[in-house]
């Protein structure tokens, strides 16, 4: 039963703190909520659908299909958290000062939310449907114990949530000052990680040289199966024994969308200050 | 209120000179009118931007298909090994390669359930689904061992692979 607790808490986490950290920072969208219900939802519906179907996308492409899949995912939620911070770091102040007569931000918020149910719902996907084979599995064997199985997937789930949740009311308490630089953060770096993650697939399909395997070596010092491992790599995209061309990624994304955002918020000040 | 606006801009204009004048202009008209032409644009974004990145991810794929066949079969041909997963153990438990060279391994899943191949210490991890077999490019290693789990069922799937 605990072992099934961690590997659902596990894949449940990652989910869970993107949609921690999304939710605190766009709190002053309007509608931001029902967008995230809407993200997450679609995500349990797609998980399911891949699950169904894992099979058939791990024979695709001579038997790399699931690299890809993985990668293609992980390269859209970049995509498109690089636009949501980019678009956070052009709109965050005007939301925050405008917080509380909205109406005039209505309508551009809506692209901003399609891509949040777009980040949330690609989130879920992925680490559910991993969940669903575990669970699939589970309830299909029949080597008995399953419900006490079942009764840890719930409790890892409910843990990973109230992790995930921690996280969001701890961000709300943030000062206001702060909060858009803090959220603005943990979202590029949450980018980061998942640029690097990408690359770690398409290594593993053999698509890009791994480019020193690895680069370093730290599991006897903070290994990926403890705790802090795992919230650092749910957070930060932390790899214990990372491939080089996972630090290429990673630092290109971080590089790219930092600048993105800094050349979207400085026209707006000098336009204000003038 | 509008006319309110309107002076507000002509005193800016006359101030500090053209440039100025139009920044202004451009605002105020956005904020009074065209609503639907906002919108519309919005709206547009909103559809194509998860599209454009779908595009992008595909033309992704397609580009690095063709470089996946030419690593494959052109430059080099990895050596295939294989494990095969039953009752949820692998089986050998430990399979030996070779160091400093990049292999392909081959895990078949004779059972009916699904499983992930797990290893840290490799950087791997992939599901195989039930009665399937998954390909995993492995290496080039350093020599030592490594060891790999499956995941859905870490108590008996244990294995490690040793490189020589």
């Amino acid at each position: 039963m605990f072992g099934t607790a961690i590997i659902v808490f596990r894949e449940v986490l990652e989910a869970s703190l993107i949609i921690g950290i999304l939710a605190a920072a766009t709190r002053s969208v309007p509608n931001s909520r029902r967008w995230l219900s809407a993200g997450l939802l679609a995500g349990l519906v797609g998980s399911g659908l891949v699950a169904a179907f894992t099979d058939v996308i791990g024979s695709l492409a001579s038997g790399v299909g699931q690299e890809i899949f993985n990668a293609i995912v992980l390269g859209i939620a970049v995509l498109m958290l690089a636009w949501h911070n980019i678009w956070m770091s052009s709109h965050g102040a005007a939301l925050a000062k405008s917080a509380k007569s909205a109406g005039r931000n209505i309508t551009d918020g809506t692209s901003e939310c399609s891509i949040l149910l777009v980040i949330v719902g690609l989130a879920v996907l992925r680490e559910g449907s991993e969940t669903v084979l575990f669970l699939y599995g589970i309830a299909a064997s029949n080597d008995g114990g399953q419900s006490s199985m079942l009764l840890g997937g719930m409790f890892g789930t409910l843990a990973g949530i109230a992790v995930g949740y921690m996280l969001y009311a701890g961000l709300l308490r943030v000062p206001l000052r702060w909060f858009f630089a803090a959220t603005g953060i943990l979202v590029l770096l949450l980018a980061a990680g998942m640029a690097s993650q990408a690359a770690h697939f398409l290594i593993q399909a053999d698509l890009l040289p791994s480019l020193a395997s690895p680069l370093w070596d730290t599991s006897a010092v903070l290994p990926e199966s403890g705790l802090p491992g795992m919230l650092l790599h749910s957070l930060i995209g932390y790899d214990s024994r990372p491939a080089g061309m996972q630090i290429v990624f990673y630092l290109t994304a971080l590089v790219a969308i930092f600048t993105g955002m800094k050349l979207v918020a400085r026209p707006r000040q000098t336009a204000i200050r003038k | 209120m509008f006319r309110l606006v309107h002076t507000v801009t002509f005193q800016i204009f006359a101030n500090n000179g053209r440039n100025q004048l139009q920044l202004q202009m451009r605002t105020i008209i956005i904020r009074k009118n065209y609503p639907d032409i906002t919108m519309i644009r919005l709206l547009l974004l909103t559809l194509l931007l998860p599209f454009a990145a779908f595009a992008t991810g595909l033309l992704l794929f397609t580009l690095l298909l063709p470089l996946a066949a030419q690593a494959a079969d052109a430059d080099y041909k990895p050596t295939d090994y294989k494990l095969v997963i039953n009752d949820h153990r692998f089986q050998p438990a430990e399979l030996t390669i070779p160091s400093g060279t990049k292999i392909k391994l081959l895990v078949e899943n004779q059972d009916a359930t699904p499983e992930e191949f797990d290893s840290h210490p490799l950087n791997r991890e992939k599901v195989i689904a039930g009665h399937s077999t998954a390909m995993i490019y492995i290496g080039p290693l350093d020599p030592g061992r490594y060891s790999f789990t499956g995941e859905f069922h870490a108590d008996t799937a244990q294995g490690v692979i040793i490189a020589q």
